[in-house]
């Protein structure tokens, strides 16, 4: 700018012209270089701060606002049995929802208006109740056992939008609540909700194996263990959203699949699972059990877990009812104590804090159940240590045999007792049972023939067969909850204290080991010396049935040799044929094992146990069995409250071999008969009647049936049993003559505790015949019919044949440290 | 009207017959067509989900687009020279239009009195921006013509006049009267940034005549120190302040608009969703199509995007202002300077506004916000460009 004086003096119109055009041009390129670059860098450089130096930030903000992620949940795989039997399987269900507030707000109070068109807010709330009440009346018509009054007080809550009425509706009574929900228009209040239940169609079988999904997914045995394999991974949704939530389907979208869990194929054979329940039942009763028991069964040759039985036991679709009787009993008589127990501590507590006798009651009551589920829930096959008894012998056989310390013509002498550096143990025989071989050693379950055995082993020597038979780890099964075992150390074992650990270990008492490694050890014993990693799950596979993963039997070591196995096998064969075993000899196979009974620290508790293998010469399977603390008919008795010997041998062995029987019978093996058994054999009765007795004689002869003859005359007229049915070899046949006629039916005779021979006569003389089980046939004095399969005195067809189980007294009891 | 042939031309027809700048119809064309996609595409889902029919808007805005190429072409016909005397009337008629509107002839909407109903409705302050460029054009340009009037010194009265006239006061007085009238009557609309461009408009044909630099140094000042009062006495203010300073803080409420905005820009990265895949449009920013078209651009053709906008933006301000520099005479140049300063002003506005840089004013960004008068007297204002440049002598080498 000029100043004043120099502007008057340009007086001259063109030069101030030209001075003004200037100014402008001069102002507008000072204008244009503001406008037209000053302004845009600003904006420039914050639009370079937003959209790239904080790009990540804004990214991650817009993506959190503009996607909307739905899960699409995965279904769960199947449990199936060796046979593709479903044991474990996801349905849908539906849950029931509410929302009371929307059910308020679907009666419009506009609608009831009274005279002057106020709202008339009695009417309107009549009209909600009445509506309220429709809906009850409802539902309560589709499921008849709802709980009104709680429907009720739910509905009442004017606040909720979200009332879960039912769960776990299967599709039938889905489909009728769809349907009146259409009818009544009411799905702006009342909706099903889709979801997923695991249903169990065994029921209670094979329960801690299989173990349950809740709300978390699997929380026990398989279901747990093999979770990740089971549940898949739920897929996912990923849409754009509207600031309004609607879904966009744009470029953004993004889906991805669920991914169904796999199915599992278990080695578990639900058919041999059975057997291996029945029989823990069978026995659980038969013998007054109180702590119920467990049945193990084992492919001993690739340690393939066939069943796995754990007694009390549950219903995995109502995982936390308590259906054992004798679990609820013990529940029941554990409340007065924890209520005292509560009582107690409630007293120490602040007034004001103080919970009320009934929920003092209450909270007992809660508690032993809860103790009482978990008891259920274990499985006692692998959480459950317990001192395994005589079962042991066989281990410590094996280790002694390997070990070249004894052998087969050893002789051990037995005078009923052993001192351990000045302390008396006992054998089970108090009287001894004198000068025996190795084999009757083991027959006899020989408490001092083993101490001296082990003696010879030295503890170095047997804490590395512990070591060997894997009784110092887990074994590695594919379920959870697995216990160590022996707690015992190697230092304490050799060390002077644990002297007298050597002395009791030698029979297996003293210690405990998880009844998973008894048997996987013994197993090894038995199959060539080959110790196998226990496993429950053969394969998982894909919905199509590709298999995903199998199982190969893994072998952890070779314990003891080929022919130190076999030697044991010879042997342990003889406990059935010829020692305490022998309950569990079964016509036609050739079952081998040991048994067991081992006292608890706890008085008056046994456990008792038979570890059975068959066929002896091949083992094709293996079973531990055992019961838990049968009641004694008085405190200190070796009897039980249903009059039987509280042994393995009398007790578990049995049971044992009938359960092998069945086993082996599922599985096809062919029996092979001795030749006395031969004879006991079931033979076809031929044709007798209409010939003359000296023909019928050499009939029956040719099938080794002797006969007698009611009546009189030369020509049998008729016969019993009647020709082409099955009676045991050695049977006598009635043959009538003359006129005689045979009876109808007659009464069964009472044959329960008479020998082989007086049972057999004494049914043979009313018309019956016998066909006897449970032990050898070397039927002794001592064996003495346990049952009989149709009760005395109740009506029978003559000729009726009845089976009679045996059972030989064994003496095989706990005996130890006096 | 028959057309007369070249040889009955004055010469001031002839040169009114000169050819428009072509550059800068190209740009204009350029930002009007990328304005309309853009514009189409971010209102595609406010027009689907809230009024049922995606077209609703582009089709509104490609009419008025179309009448207003029209009326730009058919204004660049016009020789320019008419609008000198064209000058004062304007300026009257749109005061008296503002006047109306604050009569029951005005519609309120959204609580602002800005529009006046005269079968069609339309927002007078839009005319006087461009009246009140034209007046002050019309009359700076003889200036230096001008006689001032002289008092004797001997007076207390004449020495102070002699005193304002020589400061240049006197001068300005009428400037300030006219712009003080027009924007009391929009700012009490209330109508704050159309208040705000007739004044940018106003000072900067101002400036570009050759006021001293003082007056808008005082002006600024005095402003300023009004602002600074404003934002620190009234909490309303202090609101917007603190908004501005920290939007995220409030980004339920108030901030809600300029958070989304900048999720939008930042979202887009370097080169952007691609065209038409904006997620930000979905209901996120209210009212993408109005003053947050910007936003959508970015957040679709990415920083680049925004960048290539911006660069027409400064060309078409560059190109006005060096036609105002070429322009014939005073009057087409400050014509020029006015309107290409009203747009880069409001262009700033907008786009320093949707980025945050300013506090929010409420200012659309030409040719591309929805508003079809608004868009055809911006059409309009750029045929008056056009028409100074058909008069620019041809360089002399050519």
């Amino acid at each position: 700018m000029t100043n004043r004086p120099d502007r008057e003096r340009r007086e001259d119109r063109g030069e101030r012209r030209a001075y003004s055009k200037r100014m402008v041009f001069r102002r507008s390129l000072f204008l244009m270089l503001v406008c037209g670059v000053g302004l845009f860098i600003p904006l420039v450089i914050q639009l370079w701060n937003i959209s790239i130096r904080d790009h990540d930030f804004y990214q991650q903000q817009a993506t959190r606002q503009q996607l909307m992620d739905v899960s699409v949940s995965a279904h769960r795989g199947e449990i199936r049995d060796a046979n593709g039997e479903v044991m474990a399987m996801s349905a849908t269900v539906y849950n029931l929802i509410l929302a009371p507030k929307d059910l308020m707000n679907s009666v419009d109070p506009d609608d009831y208006t009274d005279e002057e068109g106020e709202p008339d807010t009695a009417a309107w709330q009549e009209a909600v109740e009445d509506l309220r009440e429709e809906i009850v009346d409802g539902l309560a018509a589709i499921r008849p056992d709802l709980d009104r009054e709680s429907l009720e007080a739910r509905m009442q809550r004017e606040n909720s939008q979200y009332e879960v009425l039912l769960t776990d509706l299967e599709e039938d009574e889905a489909q009728a609540i769809r349907e009146f929900i259409e009818e009544n228009g009411t799905a702006y209040y009342l909706y099903l909700t889709p979801s997923t239940k695991r249903y169990y169609p065994f029921g209670a079988l094979a329960s801690q194996v299989l173990g349950f999904v809740n709300a978390n997914g699997g929380a026990y045995g398989l279901e747990a263990r093999y979770e990740d394999v089971l549940k898949g991974v739920p897929g996912r949704v990923v849409t754009g959203r509207t600031a309004e939530n609607d879904e966009l389907y744009n470029s953004y979208s993004n889906y991805i699949d669920a991914v169904n869990g796999y199915d599992l194929t278990l080695t578990l054979d639900s058919t041999i699972q059975s057997y291996a329940e029945q029989i823990l039942e069978k026995g659980i009763a038969a013998y007054d059990v109180q702590n119920g028991g467990f049945c193990l069964v084992m492919d001993p040759n690739t340690g393939a877990v066939l069943a796995m039985a754990s007694s009390p036991e549950f219903d995995p679709n109502q995982y936390s009812l308590i259906t054992d009787s004798i679990l609820q009993g013990e529940a029941q008589s554990e409340v007065p104590a924890i209520y005292e127990q509560l009582k107690a501590e409630n007293a120490q507590k602040p007034a004001e804090e103080q919970l009320t006798d009934a929920e003092l009651q209450e909270q007992a009551q809660a508690q032993a159940n809860a103790a009482a589920r978990e008891t259920q829930w274990g499985n006692k096959g692998l959480s459950e240590p317990y001192e395994p008894g005589s079962t042991f012998k066989a281990l410590v056989l094996a280790a002694a045999l390997e070990e070249g310390v004894v052998s087969e013509n050893d002789t051990f002498y037995c005078p009923g007792y052993y001192m351990v550096n000045g302390t008396r143990i006992n054998c089970s025989k108090r009287e001894g049972h004198g000068q025996q071989t190795l084999a009757q050693a083991v027959q006899n379950s020989c408490n001092p023939a083993f101490m001296m055995i082990g003696q010879r082993l030295g503890a170095e020597k047997f804490y590395d067969y512990f070591e060997a038979f894997g009784m110092t780890e887990k074994t590695g099964i594919d379920l959870p909850g697995e216990q160590e075992g022996l707690d015992w150390g190697r230092e304490y074992f050799t060390s002077l204290e644990g002297y007298m650990s050597l002395a009791t270990a030698s029979f297996g008492q003293r210690f405990t080991v998880t009844p998973l490694q008894m048997i996987r050890a013994f197993s090894s014993v038995i199959n060539g010396g080959n110790l196998y990693q226990p496993y429950v799950v053969q394969s998982a596979s894909d919905a199509s049935g590709a298999v995903i993963q199998n199982t190969e039997p893994t072998l952890v070591r070779q314990v003891v040799s080929q022919q130190t196995s076999q030697r044991c096998r010879t042997i342990l064969e003889t406990v059935v044929s010829e020692g305490t075993g022998h309950n569990a000899y079964q016509a036609g196979y050739r079952i081998g094992g040991k048994t067991g009974s081992s006292e608890t620290t706890e008085k008056d508790h046994t456990i008792v146990s038979f570890m059975g293998f068959a066929p002896a010469d091949d083992p094709q399977v293996i079973v531990l069995l055992a019961y838990d603390n049968p009641r004694p008919a008085s405190p200190g008795s070796d009897w039980s409250t249903t009059g039987v010997y509280i042994s393995g041998g009398n007790m578990a062995a049995p049971m044992a071999g009938e359960v092998i029987a069945q086993i082996l019978d599922y599985l096809d093996v062919e029996k092979q008969y001795t030749a006395e058994e031969s004879a006991a054999v079931d033979v076809t009765t031929p044709q007798v009647a209409g010939y003359t007795v000296a023909d019928a004689e050499t009939r029956l002869e040719d099938k080794g049936l002797s006969y007698r003859t009611v009546g009189e005359g030369d020509v049998v007229t008729s016969q019993v049993p009647a020709a082409y049915s099955a009676v045991p070899g050695g049977s006598t046949v009635i043959l009538y003559l003359g006129d005689a006629v045979p009876e109808e039916t007659g009464a069964v005779p009472n044959v329960v505790g008479l020998s082989y021979e007086a049972a057999k006569s004494a049914l043979e003389q009313a018309g019956f015949f016998m066909r006897a089980s449970g032990t050898s046939t070397y039927y002794s004095d001592a064996s003495k019919a346990q049952s009989q399969s149709v009760a005395a005195g109740e009506t029978a067809a003559i000729g009726t044949v009845i089976n009679v189980q045996f059972s030989t007294m064994v003496e095989d009891g706990y005996a130890g440290i006096d | 009207m028959a057309r007369k042939p070249k040889r009955d031309l004055t010469v001031e027809e002839q040169l009114a017959r000169g050819p428009m700048d072509l550059p800068f119809l190209m740009l204009v064309l350029l930002l009007l067509g990328i304005g309309l996609i853009m514009m189409f595409s971010a209102s595609y889902a406010t027009a689907y989900y809230k009024d049922g029919d995606p077209l609703v808007y582009i089709t509104r805005q490609a009419m008025f687009g179309g009448v207003g190429v029209l009326a730009m072409y058919v204004v660049s016909k016009i020789n320019y020279q008419t609008f000198r005397w064209m000058a004062l009337p304007a300026m009257v008629g749109s005061i008296v239009l503002l006047v109306l509107v604050h009569t029951p002839l005005g519609v309120v909407h959204n609580g602002a009195r800005r529009w006046l109903n005269l079968g069609i409705e339309f927002q007078p302050s839009e005319f006087a921006k461009i009246a009140v460029i034209l007046f002050f054009a019309a009359r700076l340009c003889k200036r230096d013509t001008q006689r001032h009037k002289r008092y004797k010194n001997r007076t207390f009265f004449g020495r102070t006049y002699n005193f304002f006239d020589r400061i240049g006061l006197i001068e300005l007085l009428p400037y300030a009267v006219v712009l003080g009238l027009v924007a009391g009557l929009v700012v009490t609309q209330p109508h704050l940034s159309g208040t705000l461009l007739i004044l940018a408009g106003g000072a900067s044909v101002l400036f570009a005549a050759g006021i001293h630099w003082g007056w808008f140094a005082a002006g600024g000042g005095i402003v300023g120190a009004l602002a600074a009062a404003l934002i620190y006495f009234t909490p309303y203010m202090t609101a917007r302040i603190n908004l501005w300073q920290d939007p995220w803080s409030f980004r339920q409420g108030d901030g809600y608009q300029t958070v989304q905005s900048l999720i939008a820009m930042g979202s887009g990265g370097l080169l952007g969703r691609g065209l038409g895949n904006s997620m930000q449009k979905m209901l996120y920013i209210p009212e993408p199509e109005n003053d947050f078209v910007f936003p959508i651009v970015v957040e679709e053709l990415g920083f680049v995007g925004g960048l290539v906008v911006l660069v027409l933006f400064a060309l078409l301000i560059l190109r006005g202002y060096w036609l105002a520099l070429h322009a014939r005479d005073r009057f087409g140049a400050l014509t020029i300077v006015g309107i290409i300063s009203l747009l880069a002003v409001q262009v700033f506005l907008n786009i320093g506004v949707v980025t945050n840089l300013i506090p929010n004013t409420g200012i659309s960004l030409p040719f591309f916000s929805y508003g079809g008068t608004a868009l055809m007297i911006q059409l309009a204002e750029m045929g008056m460009v056009l028409s100074i440049s058909r008069q620019i002598p041809a360089p002399k080498n050519d």
